[in-house]
């Protein structure tokens, strides 16, 4: 008979919860950090083209072999193309490119600035040669310039004020007519302040 | 000092020969060559598919300029240390900065490794000092007396 | 009038998903049972109003009722009614709702089946179950509204659910001439099934997590929430299976590369939850016989169904670069808030679980050589396995783009390179575990049991070897692939062997018998063949793949391996059907000599589709032995004298296809419930009673 109520004479278990192990913080925290990755390179992945704000800074070679970077050519207005021997449209958009550099040339306040994306052979040079392109290019190496300006095809065009901020962005083929339309209040803008 | 000499030829003869073969004429270089290197590199513009099989027009200008690499006597690592240069280290299949060719390729053994070692831990901890199973028995307690035992009861049911 | 029922049906089922949660929640805690009837009726009504919004989707498609934006999108006029049926899933919008559709009626399916059975457990599966479906539906409604429809206000055009103001509907005609039809990628029979068995795979995962969820949470840990949803886990599993199998079918037939796994980040999110339920349907075993690894039976089943979210969730956001981009959408950060707060809420679970003391093993563990020991060790590679892969598909590029600013690619060198000896560690304990014992195995036991099917190994090893394939790497692993599969074939045979001498059986019925007695173990050899066979196809298509290039002109030769191919003519600018232009080279495959078969390489041209509008299908010829895989990649558009081809040889391919087969076999034999013995009944009065009256 005392054996089976031995059971009520143990003194009761403590309740108090026990706090959890450094192992089991270590998988939470491990796990919280975990998301905070995907997070961030989801939204890094979902990126857009910047439309705003200042212009990120690049240093590039041009097939002459010229090196430059970006914000040394600020104080003019900028236009950034991003081009590939590869792409119909762009072969559209070079004579009108040309022509709008020809037309800002002598006052020399608007720079051309022609990015090769993924294209830094013999064609591109063939390209060129072709088209007549007499403004600044240079090779997209490794395709940095391109990761920063998170473009998603060719061709796109953005324009950088004089004060180093993005101006505008066009996200296909451009014309002459838009081009001036766009370039001119901005050096309207830079004369008048 | 004879094998010094043997050796120091052999270089020199093996040199020379490469450089020959550098100014030969340009040799025909099968499809199969050009698919060979094409299939350890990816396209720069497409989203993971490999050079050989990538149906573009701009794919099928890079297989061209690999096949005239290939004319102009570049070897195999040559050509492929041209592309990562000019694209980026995403157009091959291992990265080949040795920072982050070690990131991917080490990393996966060293997780294995702590986990593996976190597993004979666990088991040796087992063997050493068990911990307690539902199925154990459980350990004996000290029994009171009758009297005690009645007593409380008793003293128990009155309250 | 169909695009107005789908979408009040759809808002419908997430008002009474929402409802049910609540009710469930109710029903549980204040314990009115009352409220959990009412929250299972939720469950049913859920799944009937997503039935009529996937029913209002799949007849305007059959109707072919272009107003409604995603059907314009995914089918024309001039497609056949089968890829009418299964565009439903032929793009972004259609294949979440039916997901979701999916998500509603295997809970409903669990719940009616569970609902006297494991009764305890029901209102926290219904809670979990419809916080899933509510959310994914909702994320579909308001992100990716499948009956959004074309309005026209003026000069534009509106895509919306509901009529704006001072729009009208487009007409018909105008609709149907510009849709724009499935994606020609998706035309094929492969490709019509591939989305829906992943779904069923994926989904069906859903319900032994919500089982692991309610014992979680009501705290019952003892066998009760695996026994209820095991099937559920083995269906999921043999489709999921399939689902990845077929997928790698269609790359192969369609896509024209020469190979059928890519290890493209997608198809290896798809992979994981697969690696993991395997490990969770080994692992549970030992959980049944010896009350073991309840932690890592929890961790693993919380596991899959984590890859499962993560996995569609890394699909359809474009997390990493994929040649599956065309999945891609806004859902992406309410798809990794779900996946986030889901997976978060069940780890903290199973730690509290674990930190009370409701996990605790009731044997402890005595030799890495026992059954249970050789299971944790199986555990073991599957995980690195999983981590392996994940590291390659997601880990390394993530962390490289986000920490060193480069984008970088892992390919198929890393993955072989790092998965080939896990998978090897697992066929080795293919091998072995089946000869252990619990607690202790006698080696002198396993030694003898493995005799016969090591002879067996050599034998194949020599029949490989006589193949030509001598790589020696190759032949390790062929041999421990193939030391697997005869273990599994020779316990069979003995099996058999046993009931033959002792209970005089024919060796077909004392199969059936065995399969009826213990369906478990017999299905889970036949499934062990099956992956056995699969292994050696893969090694074999992998490591001795042959490949060449060449531009023939009509009549010429070029030759493989002792194969030898002639292209015979050019039939140009064929018009099937369904619009697609169609040219087709003619080109004839002998050996020594002989002619074994004519083959049809084209190029399929769809006229009406603006991008990807060219498909390059390859034609085959298969054996057991290999298979001649011809693509036509290029021809002389003026002359049509000369083209290029591209030959591969793929030796041991189709063991690929057939070892799923008997996969799909074993897996059937698996889920055949157990016959347990008659429990033998005789009505009381017949039995002679000693004690009664007058009788005799």
């Amino acid at each position: 008979m005392s054996s089976t109520l031995d059971i009520l004479l143990q003194p009761t278990p403590s309740t108090r919860r026990k706090s959890l192990s450094p192992a089991s913080w270590f998988l939470l925290f491990a796990f919280v950090v975990f998301g905070l990755v995907i997070v961030v390179a989801l939204a890094r992945q979902t990126q857009q083209q910047p439309t705003s704000g200042q212009a990120p800074d690049f240093t590039f070679t041009t097939f002459d072999g010229q090196t430059n970077t970006l914000s040394e050519l600020r104080g003019k207005v900028v236009v950034i193309n991003f081009w590939a021997s590869w792409c119909g449209p762009c072969k559209d958009e070079a004579p009108e490119l040309q022509a709008t550099w020809e037309q800002y040339q002598a006052g020399d306040e608007v720079v051309f600035l022609g990015i090769a994306y993924a294209d830094n052979g013999v064609r591109s040079l063939e390209f060129l040669d072709q088209y007549g392109i007499t403004y600044l290019n240079a090779p997209d190496l490794g395709t940095r310039i391109s990761a920063q300006y998170a473009i998603r095809g060719v061709p796109e065009t953005f324009i950088v004020a004089p004060d180093g901020t993005i101006a505008h962005f066009i996200y296909a083929g451009i014309t002459q007519a838009q081009l001036t339309t766009l370039i001119d209040p901005l050096l309207a803008k830079a004369q008048g302040s | 000092m004879r094998y010094i000499l043997f050796a120091l030829l052999f270089f020199i003869g093996g040199l020379g020969w490469n450089i020959g073969a550098q100014n030969d004429a340009p040799r025909t270089v099968t499809a199969d060559e050009v698919n060979a290197i094409a299939q350890e590199l990816y396209c720069p513009v497409c989203e993971n598919i490999t050079l050989d099989t990538c149906g573009t027009a701009a794919c099928a200008d890079w297989r061209y300029e690999i096949q005239l690499q290939l004319e102009a006597g570049f070897t195999s690592e040559q050509i492929k240390a041209d592309f990562v240069r000019r694209f980026g280290d995403r157009v091959v299949g291992t990265p080949q900065d040795p920072l982050l060719r070690a990131l991917s390729l080490v990393t996966p053994f060293v997780l294995v490794a702590a986990g593996l070692i976190l597993l004979l831990k666990w088991y040796w901890g087992e063997k050493r000092a068990p911990q307690r199973h539902i199925l154990d028995t459980l350990p004996p307690v000290a029994e009171p007396s009758d009297a005690d035992l009645r007593a409380r009861i008793e003293r128990d049911s009155q309250r | 009038m169909l695009a107005e029922i789908g979408f009040i049906a759809t808002w419908l089922a997430i008002a009474v998903a929402l409802y049910g949660i609540v009710a469930s929640a109710i029903g549980y805690y204040r314990r009115l049972p009352a409220w959990t009837v009412s929250a299972r009726n939720a469950v049913y009504i859920v799944f009937g109003a997503l039935s009529i919004a996937i029913g209002a989707l799949l007849i305007g498609l059959i109707t072919e009722n272009y107003h409604i934006a995603y059907i314009w999108t995914v089918s024309n006029p001039n497609m056949p009614m089968f890829y009418r049926m299964t565009a439903l899933w032929g793009s972004q919008a259609g294949s979440l709702l039916f997901w979701c559709w999916l998500m509603s009626a295997f809970s409903a399916l669990s719940v009616a089946l569970n609902w006297r059975t494991n009764n305890r457990l029901m209102p926290h599966v219904i809670l979990f179950q419809l916080t899933l479906t509510a959310f994914f539906t909702l994320l579909l409604v308001a992100i990716e509204n499948p009956f959004a429809r074309y309005w026209v206000a003026g000069e534009e055009v509106l895509q919306a659910a509901l009529q704006p103001a001072g729009a009208v509907a487009p007409a018909m005609t105008a609709l149907s001439e510009s849709a724009k039809g499935l994606n020609p990628l998706l035309r094929h029979f492969g490709m019509a099934i591939h989305p829906p068995l992943l779904y069923l795979g994926f989904v069906g995962f859903l319900v032994p997590c919500a089982f692991a969820f309610a014992a979680l949470a009501t705290g019952d840990l003892s066998i009760q929430w695996i026994k209820a949803s095991r099937r559920w886990t083995l269906t999921a599993w043999i489709f999921l299976g399939l689902g990845l199998v077929l997928g790698g079918r269609w790359a192969y037939d369609v896509l024209g590369w020469g190979g059928y796994w890519g290890w493209d980040p997608v198809e290896n999110a798809a992979f994981l939850p697969w690696l993991i339920g395997t490990a969770y349907l080994h692992s549970i075993m030992i959980q049944e016989k010896r009350g073991m690894f309840k932690t890592w039976n929890m961790a693993l089943m919380v596991a899959t169904f984590s890859a499962v979210i993560f996995g569609t969730f890394a699909t359809r956001s474009g997390l990493v670069e994929s040649v599956h981009s065309f999945a891609r959408s806004d859902i992406g950060f309410p798809m990794f808030a779900l996946w986030f707060s889901v997976t978060l809420t069940l780890i903290g679970l199973i730690i509290w679980r674990r930190a009370a003391g409701g996990l605790r093993d009731d044997h402890p563990m005595t030799s890495f050589l026992s059954r249970e020991g050789l299971f944790l060790l199986n555990n073991f590679v599957f995980l690195a396995l999983f981590i392996a892969i994940f590291w390659g598909s997601f880990g390394a590029p993530i962390t490289s783009e986000l920490f060193f600013d480069t984008k970088i690619t892992l390919g198929a060198e890393y993955f072989l390179g790092v998965t080939s000896p896990l998978f090897l560690a697992l066929f080795i304990l293919m091998g072995i575990a089946p000869l252990s014992g619990w607690g202790a195995s006698a080696l002198r036991r396993m030694g003898t049991g493995l005799l016969i099917p090591s002879t067996l190994t050599l034998l194949t090893l020599f029949g490989f070897i006589l193949m030509g394939h001598t790589k020696a790497p190759t032949l390790i692993g062929y041999g421990l692939v193939a030391l697997a599969g005869w273990v599994a074939v020779y316990e069979t045979y003995r099996a058999v062997r046993a009931r033959q001498t002792h209970l005089k059986e024919n060796p077909v019925a004392a199969l059936i018998a065995l399969a009826r007695r213990n369906p478990r173990r017999y299905g889970g050899y036949l499934i062990h063949v099956g992956v056995a066979v699969i292994g050696i196809g893969i090694i074999g298509s992998t490591a001795y793949q042959r490949e060449t290039q060449a531009t023939l002109s009509v009549g010429g030769e070029l030759s493989l391996d002792g194969y030898t191919l002639r292209y015979e003519q050019f039939e140009g600018g064929q018009i099937a059907e369904d619009g697609r232009i169609m040219d087709i080279a003619v080109v004839g495959v002998y050996r020594d000599g002989q002619h074994l078969a004519t083959l049809r390489p084209r190029r399929d041209f769809f006229p009406q589709q603006q991008d990807m509008n060219t498909m390059t299908i390859a034609a085959a010829h298969s054996t057991l032995e290999n298979d001649i895989y011809v693509l036509l990649l290029d021809w002389d558009e003026i002359s049509q004298t000369s083209a290029t081809f591209k030959v591969y040889i793929n030796p041991l391919i189709n063991l690929v296809w057939w070892g799923a087969l008997i996969l799909i076999a074993g897996t059937a034999i698996g889920l055949y419930p157990t016959v347990t013995a008659e429990v033998v009944t005789r009505r009381v009065s017949d039995v002679p009673n000693a004690f009664a009256k007058g009788r005799a």
